[in-house]
């Protein structure tokens, strides 16, 4: 079978496929089931088919993979059919019937005590007594789901007592492990391959491994291949943060009251690296004397959310981005001025955060305010909003301009230190050939990481294989997968070639050389809730106009100046760039379908050759969604707070207005 | 339900459910890979394979209504002639679609070109709309529709002369 075959494509003459029956209640137990006549082609898996352990383990948290008799959330998945064609087993699937016994108790979220956690710097409460003012805002990260743009899924086929998996999950060990656990069969007995997947809709951890388990099963009973699809939505963090800040008579903050939550559904998924990233992300970048941060997890019987693209820093970002617009807003200055003015360097903030580089920053707003034209932009819209004219859907000349700056972190914090890292393994052979292998699917930067070993090693490109094998061939790198941090990959492979370098022809071949990420060590515990190891530093400009028949906020252009060490291919960073930030602000509007208008996207790397390259998307995202806010604000003269942010939030927005 | 329809230029016959999507029929009866399957309800557009010349969302297409039909998936449309020109549209343009949207992109722009060799902007916009993948933005779309359909002009002339 071919790596690059979606999972859909994957086909054998006499393969099942099976689909899943869920829970349609919260919480409760299964009093009967009912299951349709079905011919002896069908299988049905429940908990007691399983012939391993009926759980999958992440890490701590453990989830039920099947539930027994005991219903612990909405659409949990409660037995499965497998049959010999799709048609006939969605028509099964409908037939089945289950009673429910439902639990008197409310299914609201609650908060398990464990995972909570505060920071604080300075007397936040003495600043707090006497203010000259304060300014009060809450940003919400609304209840978004999305359906994955490719199918999640996976295959199985058992021969000679061992299995194949093939499955669209971003981390295959994870996949072997639970198969592994839940068919009763040894790690080396599962070989899993990893199917081309859509990275940016998330849920492709414990989807793809529910799916790969139970098509094992099937596979293991019945002796043919099992197939396994889904498109069910998976849906987002929710976060709430409120941020109370005091200023001084020129609008200057001096001191914040943060408070956040974040709701993870069921289980408290990565809930401390969450809380750790989205502590980072809504701690602001304009100088504090003091400040203080409540945060904690919610959970409640609902599906488990789904990390996308980082662990929410970005969603940190937005808020204290979009915070910081409101307040320059506030301040009657232009927000570039205002945030040149309000970051400086300061020993106040806790050495384990990262310092915001004032020179940089300045730097790359003015770059962004320069090609973006935002002081006449925002200028004129000024005036236009300041004339409180009302606003009306099909009059009105609705537009604004945002601009947000902030850094950026990448990868875990140390959390998960001690797990494995992102590894790559370069052999460099008796006939000089090179041989890398990691364990992420690469196709995008394959050429990145030839080029780099040309030049460091002169070695041809057809002589570079990359191995894209799977699990017994490649290396695993533990959770670090899941955030997808490619550039991490491409600096490795930078050293191993150096330590190949100093090897060659000194050495006999062949010469292997591997290199993991190596975090810093944290010193105590509070240094463990955060200390990232790669940062990024960017500034965004976003102009929208509210259309006036749909009132969506249409992007108008987005400019956007970013700093993220050596780039190894300009223009390919740039158009992943440019497709991303055009695929989140369709995300954002709420619209689905290309429009036919798209946004001039505007991208600038600032030169900053001696950082370490890292990725700059999820900077670029918490300021896209904070400028886009910002934008609105301005557009319709109230604070606008939450994302999603479409046509019908503004319709909303208005009509609570009026 | 019994159907045949022309498949790539050849005879093919499927016993099927009538109400099987289009793109399942193809990838799990008549072995076509080119078709990247994804949302599986007509978001992405990455199904489109032509229809009677006509590009269509493989997934929204039930099996029954294609019963003697000509259907050219990309597996068939690179055997065509076609192909060549907006390969080398791409290769002018270095802009190539991604793996995901790549079958879909080249079907729909060859649709684009047989119908106008002429093609306006708001056209070629209009119809790649049914495509969302991102990775290539409308003025790259653009010129490369306009650069492939100068390629087809050309050959033509040259036929004719």
């Amino acid at each position: 079978m071919n790596k690059d075959m979606s999972i859909h494509t994957i086909h054998h003459p006499d393969m099942l496929f099976g689909q899943l029956v869920r829970s349609s209640i919260p919480k409760g137990n299964i009093a009967s089931i009912s299951l349709p006549k079905l011919s002896d082609d069908f299988i049905v898996i429940t908990a007691q088919d399983i012939p391993g352990s009926n759980s999958i383990k992440v890490f701590d948290e453990t989830i039920p993979l099947l539930s027994g008799d005991h219903i612990i959330y909405k659409d949990q998945p409660i037995l499965a059919i497998f049959g010999p064609d799709r048609e006939s087993v969605h028509q099964a699937t409908l037939q089945v019937n289950i009673n429910y016994t439902i639990d008197e108790e409310p299914v609201g979220a609650v908060q398990p005590p464990e995972h909570e956690t505060s920071m604080s710097w300075g007397d936040c409460e003495s600043f707090f007594e006497n203010p000259m003012n304060t300014i009060e805002h809450t940003y919400m990260t609304g209840n978004t789901s999305s359906v994955p743009s490719s199918p999640l899924g996976a295959v199985a086929i058992f021969k000679d007592s061992a299995v194949e998996v093939w499955a669209t999950t971003q981390w295959p060990f994870h996949v072997r492990k639970t198969v592994s656990e839940v068919c009763g069969i040894t790690k080396r007995k599962v070989e899993v391959y990893q199917n081309p997947y859509d990275h940016s809709s998330g849920g492709l951890l414990l989807e793809p491994s529910v799916m790969a388990a139970l098509s094992t099963i099937a596979a293991i009973k019945t002796g043919k291949p099992a197939k396994m699809t889904s498109m069910d939505p998976v849906f987002r963090p929710e976060l709430i943060v409120t941020k109370k800040t005091a200023v001084d008579q020129d609008m200057v903050p001096i001191a914040e009251k943060i408070e956040f939550q974040i709701h993870l559904g069921v289980i408290p998924l990565f809930a401390d690296e969450i809380l750790a990233q989205v502590m980072e992300g809504v701690i602001p970048i304009y100088h504090l004397e003091a400040c203080s941060i409540q945060a904690r997890v919610l959970t409640s019987p609902t599906v488990p959310r789904n990390y996308f693209f980082g662990f929410g820093f970005s969603l940190g970002l937005f808020t204290s981005a979009a915070h910081a617009s409101h307040i320059a807003q506030l301040s009657l200055m232009n927000p570039a001025n205002w945030l040149m003015k309000t970051v400086r360097n300061s020993t106040k903030r806790p050495k384990h955060l990262v310092h915001p580089r004032p020179a940089l920053i300045k730097e790359l707003i003015e770059r962004t305010v320069e090609r973006s034209d935002f002081s006449r932009k925002y200028a004129v819209y000024e005036m236009q909003r300041r004339r409180n004219r009302s606003i009306s859907t099909f009059t009105g000349y609705t537009r604004g301009v945002g601009l947000a700056s902030g850094f950026g972190v990448n990868g875990f914090s140390n959390t998960y230190m001690n797990e494995h890292n992102y590894s790559v393994e370069v052999t460099l052979d008796v006939n000089d050939q090179v041989l890398i292998k990691s364990s992420i699917l690469h196709s995008s930067t394959e050429e990145i990481w030839k080029t780099i070993i040309q030049n460091q090693l002169g070695i041809n490109s057809e002589d570079i294989a990359i191995c894209q094998g799977s699990t017994s061939e490649v290396l695993d790198s533990g959770p670090d997968i899941l955030n997808r941090d490619l550039t991490v990959i491409s600096l490795l492979i930078e050293r191993c070639c150096e330590s190949i370098k100093n090897q060659r022809f000194k050495e006999p071949l062949p010469i292997i050389v591997k290199r993991s990420l190596k975090r810093s060590k944290a010193t105590n515990d509070e240094m463990k809730k955060s200390a990232f190891a790669y940062f990024t530093w960017g500034s965004l400009a976003l102009e929208i106009e509210i259309d006036p028949v749909s009132l969506n906020p249409i992007p108008m252009g987005v400019w956007i100046t970013v700093s993220c060490g050596h780039i190894y291919d300009q223009d390919r960073l740039k158009k992943k760039i440019q497709a991303r930030v055009l695929k989140e602000l369709q995300a954002v509007m709420g619209t689905e379908t290309r429009s036919t208008y798209q946004p001039h996207i505007d991208v600038e790397f600032h030169k900053d050759e001696d950082a370490i390259t890292a990725d700059p998307l999820p900077n670029i995202l918490g300021l896209l969604y904070a400028a886009y806010t910002s934008a609105i604000t301005q557009a319709l003269n109230e604070p606008f707070t939450s994302i999603p942010a479409g046509a019908q939030q503004v319709f909303e927005f208005i009509g609570g207005k009026k | 339900m019994k159907i045949n329809c022309l498949l790539n230029n050849k005879q093919a016959f499927f016993n099927t459910y009538s109400d099987k999507p289009l793109s399942l029929l193809l990838t799990e009866e008549a072995a076509i890979t080119s078709l990247q399957i994804g949302c599986g309800t007509g978001r992405c557009g990455n199904c489109i394979l032509l229809i009677d010349d006509k590009p269509v969302l493989s997934c929204l297409i039930p099996a029954f209504s294609v019963a003697g039909k000509r259907i050219l998936t990309f597996e068939g449309f690179t055997k065509t002639r076609f192909h060549s020109e907006i390969k080398r549209a791409y290769k002018k343009h270095q802009a190539y679609p991604c793996d995901q949207c790549y079958a879909a992109k080249t079907l729909i722009i060859h649709s684009i070109i047989s119908d106008n060799m002429d093609p306006e902007p708001e056209d070629i916009i209009q119809a790649l709309q049914v495509n969302t993948c991102n990775c290539l933005n409308y003025d790259e779309l653009t010129q490369i529709v306009q650069t492939a359909a100068g390629f087809r002009r050309r050959k033509r002339r040259v036929r004719r002369s």
